[in-house]
């Protein structure tokens, strides 16, 4: 709530040169590569990409919730509210996640713990972080069940995950996230696991909380779809690394990397009538072999004889957009 | 949860009843126990007069109906050495039985537990690579060996504690740490991996991002979850060490039902015998209802898969 309200031009998340990577037995898995994000107060952003593209692992390690050892790397600067994360005690990094940001994961049912009431759930960080009591939590999580829509929400308290559907338990992952009024809200593909009719029921349910706390959304996803239902900004990774951002209308109608343009048409899309959807080639590269070079020249339709040996760097297309893409002007010269 | 308790407690019922069928058949079967009570040169005559006294003249039929009326009324017999009835033998020692089960499975959980928990959170460490070894050594060490080594060092050698006897709480000590390392194996290693399967599960990051303390995602949203195998295994555990630790009351000389077992055995106290594989059933029986409503209590989805 305070974030809408405050004058404040700083960004309210920066992270700059992430990288995660991670040694297992069959060598490093470098899940995400130089990773860069920035995002305004009350702003929402997707990342985009395929499955194991990094994203989720870029927005845990933002969380710093990597156990911190001898088989995970991580190095980068994330600033929260001007304040860098990395230097943070393990006590104020839990403040802030619980206080500050919210990270609401993929899968609604293993994501709540089968054991405790769903009223407990939603009241647990109020409990640890300001010490509420029984009563008052009782009342907070009827108004956090009536925020995301679940019907009769004072008899549900004494339910368990178990005993809602799908689309509900989303609702109550959501509601669990938004119970300390953060001002981020990370979901991690939060309509996966829906069908389509609850999955825009979730998209508009996110779309006005945003509006009623002006919290900060980063909307982790794979569906195109779902992008531009909801993000003013996109970041598309491939393979650990960012290859294009840019303003949601820009990345949908100019897009400057072969990759963003492919996931494009892999949409369905009702202005256009084909036989079949247009598919990427090959699959995404294993982390532990990635490619020389730009990293998606093995799939590119563009792709140069020089792509395979000279790394790609985002290289800034027109204001707020940039691409990693080294002939993003010889590739799509005239395109729009 | 009603509809469950009933169906549990029929199940325990027909337990008793198998226990009992079988009990009276086989020791049937193993035989005339005159010639073990009476002296060698006793003649038919006494014989017979001892078998009608012990009512095992009649027809085997007749003989299991009255069995199964008197157990139904708590009376499984007398002794044939002691005058005093098989329940007031049993009970006799059943206190003694009972303090060590209780102490031995106390111990066990306060060690084992938290062990398998921290080995499953170092997972490779050395606390993970010891409990797992000395599981393995737990696992393969038969109690009256490790109870002679106990008495060995502790009682013998040091001094500090009673070999035998069930004077005081010093002269628990041995049996119930002998029956941990028995114990101690199968609890610590299932905590271990039921961890090790928590552990990653999303909800256990969750109560992370809501800002909550390691100690606490380990109890409250952890072990909650983890310890529920643990607590079906415990259950088996207690009971049957409520059904008497043989090996370990033999070594230590501890009056409990184990070593009535022992006893009445190879003296061919038939009734006794009888009277224990009754009681362990009962046990059994009552250890799995009681089992079966904590897990109930413990686990949600168990109540309305019904």
């Amino acid at each position: 709530m305070t974030s809408a309200t405050r004058e404040n031009d700083s960004p309210l998340l920066t992270v700059e040169q992430l990288s995660v990577e991670f040694m297992t037995p069959l060598g490093t898995v470098a899940a995400v590569n130089d990773f860069g994000l920035s995002i305004g107060r009350g702003e929402s952003v997707a990342i985009v990409g395929e499955s194991g593209s990094g994203k989720s692992a870029a927005m845990r390690a933002v969380l710093r919730l990597y156990p911190e050892n001898r088989r995970t790397r991580i190095r980068g600067a994330v600033a929260f509210d001007g304040v860098q994360l990395a230097t943070l005690s393990n006590r104020r990094m839990r403040e802030i996640r619980g206080d500050r940001m919210a990270l609401i994961a993929q899968d609604a049912l293993s994501s709540l713990n089968p054991s405790l009431t769903v009223g407990y759930q939603l009241t647990e960080a109020l409990r640890i972080r300001k010490g509420w009591s029984a009563g008052r939590c009782r009342k907070r999580a009827v108004e956090l069940l009536d925020l995301v829509g679940i019907p009769s929400a004072a008899e549900r308290l004494k339910d368990y995950p178990h005993q809602f559907s799908g689309g509900m338990r989303q609702r109550v992952l959501i509601a669990t996230g938004l119970a300390l009024d953060p001002d981020l809200l990370i979901a991690d593909e939060p309509t996966t696991a829906l069908d389509v009719t609850i999955q825009a029921q979730i998209l508009q349910l996110l779309r006005d909380l945003r509006q009623e706390t002006g919290m900060a959304l980063v909307i982790i996803t794979h569906d195109m779809g779902v992008v531009a239902e909801i993000a003013e900004r996109v970041t598309v990774m491939y393979a650990g690394a960012v290859v294009e951002s840019g303003g949601m209308r820009d990345i949908f109608t100019s897009p400057r990397h072969p990759y963003t343009e492919g996931l494009l048409n892999a949409v369905p899309r009702s202005d256009r009538r084909a036989e079949r959807l247009a598919s990427i080639p090959g699959s995404p590269p294993s982390p532990t072999t990635r490619p020389s070079g730009c990293r998606f020249h093995t799939r590119c339709a563009y792709a140069r004889a020089d792509c395979a040996s000279v790394p790609a760097g985002l290289e800034i297309v027109a204001p707020g957009h940039a691409s990693a893409c080294r002939y993003w002007k010889e590739n799509f010269h005239g395109a729009d | 949860m009603r509809k469950l308790l009933v169906k549990h407690i029929a199940i325990g019922l027909l337990v008793v009843f198998g226990a009992l069928t079988l009990t009276f058949v086989l020791v049937r079967m193993s035989g005339d126990p005159t010639g073990l009570i009476l002296p060698q040169d006793a003649s038919a005559a006494q014989r017979a007069q001892l078998r009608a006294q012990l009512g095992i003249d009649k027809p085997l039929l007749s003989q299991y109906f009255s069995y199964l009326g008197g157990a139904a009324r708590g009376d499984l017999g007398k002794s044939y050495f002691d005058s005093s009835s098989v329940s007031a033998v049993v009970l006799r020692y059943l206190p003694n039985t009972a303090i060590l089960a209780a102490a031995s499975f106390a111990l066990t959980v306060l060690v084992a537990v938290p062990l398998g928990t921290l080995a499953a959170m170092r997972r490779g460490g050395v606390l993970d690579r010891v409990v797992q070894a000395v599981a393995v050594v737990g696992n393969s060490v038969p109690s009256f060996w490790s109870g002679l080594l106990l008495l060995q060092v502790f009682a013998v050698t040091l001094g500090w504690l009673p070999t035998f006897g069930t004077a005081g709480v010093a002269s628990l000590v041995l049996p119930s740490v002998n029956l941990m390392l028995y114990l101690f194996p199968n609890m610590a290693r299932l905590t271990r991996a039921s961890v090790l399967n928590v552990l990653p599960m999303p909800y256990v990051d969750t109560a992370r991002t809501k800002g909550a303390s390691e100690g606490r995602v380990m109890t409250v949203h952890v072990l909650r979850n983890a310890l529920l195998p643990v607590l079906a295994l415990g259950g088996v555990q207690f009971g049957s060490l409520l059904g008497g630790a043989v090996l370990t009351e033999t070594v230590f000389a501890w009056p409990g039902v184990g070593t009535l077992a022992v006893h009445s055995i190879s003296r061919s106290d038939f009734p006794v015998v009888q009277g224990i594989v009754v009681y362990v059933a009962v046990i059994f029986a009552v250890v799995t209802v009681l089992t079966e409503v904590l897990a109930r209590a413990a686990n949600p989805r168990l109540r309305t898969a019904v």
